[in-house]
């Protein structure tokens, strides 16, 4: 019987980076900080202003390492902690429950809670914002999202507005589902001419006034491949990932977490394919 | 090899490192595998008190002083023929217990750097051990009051779409059976085997095989919905058995099902709690199975 102790190659060609392997280049706390300063080229030293963590202008144009280093710099916990939550985190599909966080690490939920924040500051950093090139057609979709909320006046469903090219997706909260309120979003981020694919949703048929070359499937027609090519696919897929992720990793979302919820699926989402370059876009690697 | 001072309580990890710590390589596993084979006894499987010595001229071989014959520690456990180490065994034990609600293939497979077919073999072997621990469960005896439990489990399938999941509850203790309808063989065998004479079997009023459990001669007390006690389906272990595959595992297939529905059975009987069920399967991870 042939047993395999040390880790293989095996997964690494398909974007996989397993655990034995990442602790084989980070075993101790020392290679970290030599990662984080070699990468960042200034010396890491632990700071005591807590006035960085609430700094509402830490994340702007500051790569994720450095964003890594300012918040490892400012907490308590080993830095080799914050590697390997990260790379934990990074590497989940769906990210993982803050309980899990907690047995692994042997820690408290404050300060999994400032680990897994950290992850999104990160996370923001590498999340692309700019609008579509037009290059590709651009497919566009709203869902309803339940969220949890104090009032009970509020049933809690949050309109969610999202934009995909096949690579990746841009999403936002919205107030509703009107043309009003959804039509200018598309304007700002996809350029005119391009190609639009949409549902039958009556909101989206002025888009073909505009400027853009409009399709559409009638998911009422239960049509959902149309005959010129339509459809819907990449972004309901985002859709299905997004409630996924809510229910395998957070259980449910709150209101005030939405941001930073979209955010997170949505570079999961365009690195779901290659774990291993989301790893390695954090930790650049 | 072994060291006569270790211990071999299971130990609790509170973390992860802990578990490296304890065990940091693949010989720490073997000789805390290899003591807990020695302190079981009886590998050989012939009923007798067997007496092991390690053997010196192979490393890791166990050898039986009546009959001679050498195992492997790994012989008959839930590793048997497994090509993973147990570094990665144990580490998987550790994490089936600490996650939540429940473990998927693909962190597995992405966490321990292996195959998809062999993270969905270990995953399966471990499963399908919680199912061997799990079948000896009984209930009853002194008419103690028995809540019986129902519900359909949505499966993945093109021709039948549900299974029928009954439960046995008795306070935290669970016991299930998955089967595909309600014909009254399925019930009776299971009464039969799980619940020990007398006992006072509540069901819920509209629970259409009171007759199969009338049949087998149990005191049965039938509850209105309404009453708290017996609220047949609300339980949180069968009201949430189609919500957690949904969210965990996205769907079950048929042939897998019941060992779904055991995993979770061996989740809520444990409490989810990460310590108590590691410990658990630490203490039966050597256990012989046959």
């Amino acid at each position: 019987m042939v047993v395999r102790s040390q880790p293989t190659p095996y997964d690494r060609d398909k974007g996989v980076v397993c655990r034995a392997s990442f602790s084989a280049r980070f075993p101790d706390e020392s290679s970290c900080v030599a990662h984080l300063e070699r990468v960042t080229g200034d010396q890491f030293r632990r700071s005591e202003s807590l006035a960085l963590r609430h700094d509402p202008e830490l994340s702007a144009g500051r790569s994720s390492v450095q964003l890594l280093a300012l918040s490892a710099a400012v907490s308590k916990l080993p830095v080799i902690v914050w590697f390997h939550a990260f790379y934990l985190l990074a590497s989940a599909r769906f990210g993982l429950p803050a309980v899990f966080l907690e047995r692994y690490f042997g820690l408290g939920a404050a300060e999994v809670r400032e680990l897994m924040c950290g992850f999104d500051l990160c996370l923001g950093s590498i999340a692309a914002v700019e609008p579509f090139d037009g290059s590709k057609p651009v497919q566009i979709d709203e869902t309803l999202l339940k969220c949890q909320t104090d009032s009970e006046a509020d049933d809690g469903g949050v309109t969610i507005l999202g934009i995909s090219d096949q690579e990746r997706v841009l999403a936002w909260p919205v107030a509703d589902r009107t043309r009003a309120t959804l039509i200018p979003l598309i304007v700002a981020h996809v350029p005119r001419c391009s190609e639009i694919y949409t549902d039958g949703w009556k909101a989206y048929r002025i888009l073909s006034q505009l400027g853009y070359e409009h399709r559409y499937v009638r998911h009422n027609k239960n049509e959902w491949l149309s005959s010129n090519g339509a459809n819907t696919f990449a972004i309901d897929s985002f859709w299905a990932y997004l409630k996924r992720m809510i229910r395998l990793a957070r259980g449910h979302v709150d209101r005030f977490e939405l941001d930073s919820c979209l955010l997170e699926a949505r570079v999961r989402f365009s690195h779901r394919q290659n774990p291993a370059a989301l790893l390695e876009s954090v930790l650049s690697l | 090899m072994t060291d006569q001072n270790t211990t071999l309580d299971e130990p609790s990890f509170p973390s992860l490192w802990q578990l490296r710590s304890r065990f940091p390589n693949e010989a720490a596993c073997l000789e805390y595998l290899t003591a807990k084979r020695l302190q079981a006894g009886d590998l050989c499987g012939t009923g007798q008190e067997c007496k092991f010595s390690i053997d010196r001229g192979v490393s890791a071989l166990l050898r039986c002083r009546t009959c001679l014959r050498r195992y492997s520690p790994r012989t008959a456990t839930l590793t048997y023929n497994s090509n993973i180490s147990l570094l990665k065994w144990f580490e998987l034990l550790w994490l089936f217990s600490a996650m939540p609600e429940g473990l998927t293939v693909d962190f597995v497979r992405r966490y321990l750097g292996i195959s998809h077919v062999a993270a969905w073999r270990m995953l399966l072997n471990l499963r399908l051990h919680i199912d061997a621990q799990r079948r000896s469960v009984q209930f009853g005896g002194d008419g103690r009051p028995v809540v019986m439990t129902w519900t359909n489990l949505r499966v993945r399938t093109s021709r039948r779409r549900t299974l029928l999941v009954f439960a046995l509850e008795d306070g935290k203790e669970i016991s299930s059976l998955t089967c595909p309808d309600r014909r009254t063989k399925y019930i009776r065998h299971f009464l039969s085997e799980r619940i020990t004479q007398p006992a006072q079997l509540i069901i819920p009023d509209r629970f259409d095989c009171k007759m199969a459990v009338r049949r087998y001669g149990n005191s049965v007390v039938v509850r209105d919905s309404s009453d708290p006690v017996g609220r047949a389906g609300e339980s949180s272990f069968v009201a949430d058995l189609n919500g957690w595959v949904k969210r965990i595992y996205k769907h079950v297939r048929p042939d897998y099902a019941a060992l779904y529905v055991r995993e979770k059975e061996f989740r809520v009987a444990l409490d989810n709690s990460s310590g108590r069920m590691f410990a658990r399967l630490m203490k039966s991870f050597p256990a012989i199975e046959r």
